[in-house]
């Protein structure tokens, strides 16, 4: 098999029941779905997620609070030590008693606040109520929230998705996110589910990108209100290409901004030369129990399911599954558009492959944020 | 799957069999070693000692005990970076 002999990284959506409505949601949470596994089959697969070696976990959603039983997934992921535990949340539904049990009960889960905003306007920018009102007032209970956590003693940090839209507050989000003593993690907007509705609003486009993660770089570098703040991308060029292009070494970008590609790793490179790492190290799982190789297109996309936990387990499903088969056969070579020529292939791997597939159709297919192929047709004209 | 528990200093490892060696897996922390790591740190979990590791590991690689203490005592260095096994340079390292 050419990938890791189980999945180390899983989001894990319990339910894609959330109380808002937020329009970069790539699951389009909102209703639960009708077929959500059980307690007692979450607790069967976190318990199969331990015993395979699986590293880190997500718990994620939807909202994990909408669930009656959110309380006790915790509890039971929480037994295990030895891996990386992660409760996304938007902070909303959490009232005093829900702080203190996560504090006292879970305490090694990092409880990571969706938090797009510093100010009840620019949160309302992405964060919608079901009618799809910006979520003002529901910022002063995210606040509420967060605070009280940070006063419990949970561990805590923030969750910023970066769009066109909210980019220029991230910076004073950051500072707000320093005063208030958490970390902050920007995660560049992907475009499925809601977000795919709103791509063109919120897209971010490769010249945007690069200027606004060169000043964040030099902000790291030189003001220590940014040390904690980090940034997670679909894929390994939107990292290193508005970098090096600009005078950065890799070695810098590991070291500011502790990134790597999954293509620097001797024994990953054994693998494949994609620096895609969907279904080789990773893979996500939707309230159903079906298996995709990718958190940021977890939800019901027939192209790329790979099976249920629900028949035979997720190890089965890591080993037979046709679609994980695929893309662990995939090579650089058959990536369409400018890959092959590219000075950073041995870096990026042939771009976000999710992205490929939503919108171009196919695994093999151009990743078109990348500056070099979305230069051609003169879309853009960024380098 | 081919995973095993060993324990150090209070905190417990997961172990897992990968074509290149293993992934250690930790709270906090994810590293990968190659087969020596592998045979050595399934050795602890099988409760031996440094010195017990050492012999087993020299009879089945067909070595001399003192090469293979070098090396293992050189991974047990690398070990205490991550903090891990510290007790056996307290004790029997020394």
């Amino acid at each position: 098999m050419k990938c890791y002999r189980a999945p180390l990284y899983i989001d894990f959506d319990v339910t894609l029941a959330c109380n808002m409505k937020c329009r970069h949601c790539n699951v389009a949470a909102h209703k639960p779905l009708d077929d959500e596994l059980s307690l007692t089959e979450i607790k069967a697969l976190i318990d199969e997620m331990f015993n395979i070696g699986v590293y880190d976990l997500s718990i994620t959603g939807g909202k994990p609070l909408m669930r009656k039983d959110w309380k006790e997934i915790l509890l039971h992921t929480h037994q295990y030590s030895s891996w990386r535990l992660t409760l996304n949340t938007n902070g909303i539904l959490w009232n005093e008693a829900d702080v203190a049990f996560v504090s006292e009960n879970v305490p090694h889960f990092l409880i990571a606040v969706s938090f797009d905003g510093h100010t009840p306007e620019t949160y309302g920018i992405l964060r919608r109520t079901p009618a799809g009102k910006p979520a003002v007032k529901e910022f002063e209970k995210a606040i509420k929230t967060l605070k009280l956590l940070m006063e419990y003693g949970a561990q805590v940090a923030l969750n910023y998705t970066i769009t066109k839209k909210n980019m220029e507050y991230f910076i004073d989000a950051v500072r707000f996110a320093h005063d208030l003593g958490v970390g902050m993690l920007g995660i560049k907007f992907f475009p499925y589910g809601r977000g795919q509705a709103h791509v063109n609003e919120l897209e971010l486009d490769y010249g945007p990108w690069a200027d606004f993660l060169k000043t964040l770089t030099v902000l790291k570098e030189e003001d220590s209100v940014f040390g904690a703040v980090s940034i997670s991308t679909p894929c390994p060029w939107e990292m290193y290409l508005p970098l090096m292009k600009n005078g950065y070494s890799e070695e810098d970008v590991a070291q500011i901004w502790d990134y790597e590609s999954p293509l620097m790793n001797e024994n990953y490179r054994q693998l494949r030369d994609l620096g895609c790492n969907a279904g080789i190290t990773s893979c996500a799982i939707s309230p159903d129990g079906a298996v995709y190789p990718c958190g940021t297109v977890s939800a019901k996309i027939p192209a790329v399911y790979c099976g249920n936990i629900r028949e035979n387990g997720l190890l089965h499903v890591w080993e037979t599954s046709l679609f994980l088969k695929k893309i662990r056969e995939l090579k650089l070579s058959q990536i369409e558009g400018h890959c092959q020529d590219c000075e950073f292939k041995t870096l990026c791997g042939g771009g976000c492959r999710a992205r490929a597939i939503v919108q171009g159709g196919t695994l093999t297919a151009p990743d078109m944020l990348c500056p070099y192929n979305c230069k051609e047709g003169n879309q853009c004209g960024y380098l | 799957m081919r995973l095993f528990v060993v324990k150090t200093g209070g905190r417990t490892l997961r172990v897992r069999k990968e074509d290149f060696g293993c992934a250690i897996l930790d709270r906090d922390l994810y590293v990968e070693g190659n087969e020596t790591v592998y045979k050595v740190l399934e050795l602890f979990s099988q409760g031996k000692t440094l010195e017990e590791a050492i012999h087993i590991l020299a009879e089945r690689e067909n070595a001399s005990p003192e090469e293979v203490r070098k090396d293992v005592l050189s991974l047990i260095k690398m070990f205490n970076d991550f903090g891990w096994f510290c007790e056996f340079t307290e004790t029997e390292g020394e």
